[in-house]
């Protein structure tokens, strides 16, 4: 399963304006739901910090991926942001985080979570990649270092 | 020959079922303690946390139980296990698979 098909160039914000976790996540929520009318604002934010609750996003290094699955969605969406200075994100190794991905599915396409959840975490544990990531300023860069890093490695 | 692989679900069909292998003519098998993989995705690895629910019937424990047994056996092993347990009216109770085995070292012959 490949990440870069999801990447949307208007769901990608760099730098990201808020610098508390539960600002970010509303932050790249907005960016999906400016763009899509099926998501729901408010349901969708309720299931991200529900999930927020069960264990932390903030997988470590640098990195967390708040998700949700969404009943009256259909389709995946994906937003991004880069944060400039790192936020507190109860991550797991208590490191500030600088890369979110937001990710929404629909309630019943629980494997296309699992492997989503599955590539993007073994991705971001790739130093090389981060460090790209970082050096990111737009969304095109973006999608360029997705794109190229799967065609890479996942061809 | 063949290696019969249990995966018993439900251990608390452990010690019948044991009895009831040894009352057909199994001599012997391995017992492992053994943790259904969506247990682990979903309460070891945070990221996956959100879907235990998902993965609800996934076993904290379970048991892995192997045996090596002439193939005239299996059928055998299967009807023990159905009386037992009544894992073919139910799914996540129990499964079974039978391979086939090559070489023995060390077996009693």
């Amino acid at each position: 399963m490949r990440i870069s098909p999801y990447l949307d160039k208007d769901c990608i914000k760099i730098p990201l304006e808020n610098e508390k976790k539960h600002h970010i996540i509303q932050e790249l929520l907005d960016l999906i739901t400016e763009k899509y009318d099926e998501v729901d604002q408010e349901i969708t934010l309720q299931s991200l910090l529900e999930r927020e609750k069960i264990e932390t996003t903030g997988i470590g290094e640098n990195v967390a991926i708040p998700h949700a699955r969404i009943k009256k969605i259909q389709k995946v969406y994906f937003a991004f942001g880069i944060a400039q200075k790192g936020v507190e994100f109860d991550s797991l190794d208590q490191r500030p985080v600088r890369l979110v991905f937001l990710i929404l599915c629909p309630e019943k396409k629980v494997n296309t979570q699992i492997g989503l959840l599955a590539r993007l975490s073994r991705f971001v544990h790739d130093k090389r990649l981060r460090k790209k990531l970082l050096k990111c300023q737009n969304s095109q860069d973006v999608i360029r270092v997705f794109t190229k890093y799967e065609d890479k490695h996942f061809s | 020959m063949k290696l019969i692989i249990i995966f018993l679900n439900k251990i608390e069909y452990l010690d019948d079922l044991l009895s009831a292998f040894l009352e057909i003519g199994v001599p012997g098998a391995t017992i492992l303690d053994s943790v259904g993989m969506g247990h682990i995705v979903s309460h070891d690895i945070p990221i996956f946390a959100g879907l235990r629910d998902f993965f609800a019937g996934s076993s904290p424990t379970n048991k892995t139980i192997l045996m090596v047994t002439q193939k005239d056996m299996i059928s055998k092993i299967d009807e023990v296990l159905k009386d037992v347990t009544g894992y073919d009216q139910q799914t996540g109770i129990a499964k079974m698979v039978s391979l086939p085995v090559d070489g023995l070292f060390g077996f009693d012959r």
